[in-house]
């Protein structure tokens, strides 16, 4: 769906170069996140994918065309939501989407399902300058999705937003993937990286530094054990012990049995960690 | 993984049309609701008020001088506050991921104001002056007047940051393009005024009260359409290269 090659690009008046050569491919039906440190180039890898940064260099292959020969029929196929999310603030939400809807030649969804989804169908007739945060970011996300598009980007979607509406938002991504869409995430969240993308691209000082699924990653860079929290009297103890014959371990078994446990973890490396020992950076 | 082929969804008939049809009316609805209509409709009253307390023999001239300053410098100075009113919300790149063309949306701002201009000059003339034979004429200097100025306004306020940056360029652009009111004003004139779309604009408008050659009609109307046709390229490039982030490979957010 989307093949990147050897892509470049400098800001005008910048001497480095931002984005050093990137490479990726992101077939169709995929979640694929870019990860990184403020500043890394992700916002900047995103606004090339979407057209509105035009002299770069390398090769970018989108629905098997180069993206320097798709005209603005482009933007029927695709959907964006920026990490800020701008409307007309003297306009009404539904005014919003309404306006924004009559700019595509495809057929679009109907504004208030679409509120409904993210369960702002209360608020269509409040002005966007009264929204939240938020709810402003929901709003976003339905201007992104309201002409059904086959590649979808969205920049930080959870950020700003409570448990429930991450939750809520995370939903509508995996089910435009359950029905083959592709999507395209930047977030510095590594909690929205491992739960909802196939793969996720490490990106510093504009180069990818690797690229996996989540779960391999863990998996392959984590450490093989157990650890176990319990109760010895009042004392709280941990105990590790290796995954391998784990099965046949006594002490561990004699624990299971008789032991007052509290805890037990896996010790696979979380995301988070593991972009340390990869790029030596957090990610904040 | 799910395979959906990428089918080609059918596209909507004259999109093209539809879409500047449809952004047209929310021009409308965006000037509404920033209160242009009611400051288009002081600004008619005040004049009509300053036309009444004049006496006779300066009507004519002065109701040339104000009928172009509507137009042109209202224009002008609209146009400038509705898009720095898109560009303080952020607008634009919103706007410009979906298949909205640039032409497209300047014509449908650009048209949007001349009507307003219109309507605000005819309340204007035909109030003071009535309805007679030359309002043909009196329509097609507002008309291409209002056109003309709010693309060089545009153009002007694509390139600004902050209203203070555009108020600071459009002194030395509108002072520029003015210039042959000093004719009528009958303080200087030049046989280079004939170059500037302004002297097309105030002939226009003058044949409504002293009937003009064809000649000079022919010669004010073509050199409004040239003059058009400059305007809208140097916007619709302004337009590419700040906004769309084409020239120079990006801009500065
Ligand atoms: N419009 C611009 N003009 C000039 N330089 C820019 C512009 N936008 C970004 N940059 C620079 O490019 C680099 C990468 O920025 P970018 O916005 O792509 O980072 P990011 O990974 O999205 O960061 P964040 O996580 O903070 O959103 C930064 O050094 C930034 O200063
Ligand atoms: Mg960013």
């Amino acid at each position: 769906m989307i093949e990147v090659n050897q892509l470049r690009f400098k800001y005008p008046r910048h001497k480095d170069f931002t984005l050093k050569g990137l490479d990726f491919h992101i077939p169709q039906g995929e979640i694929f996140g870019f990860l990184g440190p403020s500043g890394a180039g992700k916002s900047t890898t995103q606004k090339i994918l979407i057209g509105m940064l035009k002299r770069y260099e390398g090769s970018v292959r989108i629905m098997g065309k180069q993206l320097k020969d798709h005209g603005r029929d482009y933007y029927n196929a695709i959907g964006v939501a920026f990490e800020f999310p701008n409307f007309y603030s003297r306009f009404t939400a539904l005014e919003n989407l309404d306006l924004f809807r009559s700019l595509y030649d495809v057929k679009t969804e109907e504004p208030k399902k679409l509120l409904a989804r993210v369960s702002l169908e209360e608020y269509g007739h409040m002005k966007v300058s009264d929204f939240s945060k938020g709810m402003k970011m929901r709003l976003n996300l339905c201007r992104a999705l309201m002409h059904r598009p086959d590649i979808l980007f969205l920049d930080e979607p959870t950020s700003g937003l409570d448990p429930v509406n991450a939750k809520t938002v995370k939903d509508i991504i995996l089910q435009l993937k359950s029905l083959g869409n592709t999507i395209i995430i930047t977030t510095h969240n590594m909690n929205v990286a491992e739960e909802i993308c196939d793969r996720v691209a490490f990106i510093v000082d504009g180069e990818i530094r690797l690229i996996d699924a989540p779960r391999a990653l863990k998996v392959r860079e984590g450490k093989k054990a157990v650890r176990l929290e319990y109760r010895e009297g009042t004392a709280l103890r941990q105990a590790d012990y290796q995954l391998e014959g784990i099965g046949d371990n006594e002490s561990f078994l004699r624990l299971l049995r008789n032991g007052s446990i509290e805890t037990i973890h896996t010790q696979e490396a979380s995301l988070d960690q593991l972009f340390i020992q990869v790029t030596g950076r957090t990610l904040t | 993984m799910n395979n959906k082929a990428i089918t080609l969804r059918p596209r909507l008939p004259y999109s093209g049309v539809r879409r500047f049809f449809s952004s047209w009316r929310q021009d409308m609805k965006l000037q509404f609701r920033h209160h242009f209509y009611s400051a288009y409709l002081l600004i008619s009253i005040a004049y009509i008020i300053l036309l009444r307390m004049l006496p006779d023999t300066y009507q004519a001239k002065l109701n040339v001088l104000l009928t172009f300053s509507d137009p042109s410098m209202l224009g002008f100075f609209f146009i400038g506050g509705l898009i720095l009113l898109e560009k303080g919300q952020h607008i634009h790149d919103n706007l410009f991921v979906t298949p909205h063309s640039p032409a497209s949306y300047i014509w449908s701002k650009t048209i949007s104001l001349t009507c307003l201009s219109l309507i605000s000059s005819l309340f204007i003339h035909i109030s003071t002056f009535g309805i007679h034979q030359r309002i043909g004429a009196f329509i097609a200097g507002v008309t291409l007047t209002a056109v003309f100025f709010t693309l060089v306004g545009l153009g002007v306020a694509v390139r600004c940051h902050t209203i203070n940056g555009f108020f600071f360029s459009s002194v030395v652009y509108s002072t520029i393009l003015v210039l042959p009111v000093l004719e009528i004003l009958q303080v200087y004139t030049s046989k280079l005024f004939l170059l500037f779309p302004a002297t097309g604009s105030l002939l226009l408008l003058t044949s409504v009260f002293e009937p003009i050659s064809g000649a000079d009609s022919v010669y004010a109307v073509s050199s409004l359409l040239i003059w058009i046709g400059i305007a809208f390229y140097w916007a619709y490039s302004s337009l590419q290269s700040n906004i769309l982030g084409d020239a120079k490979g990006g801009r500065d957010a």
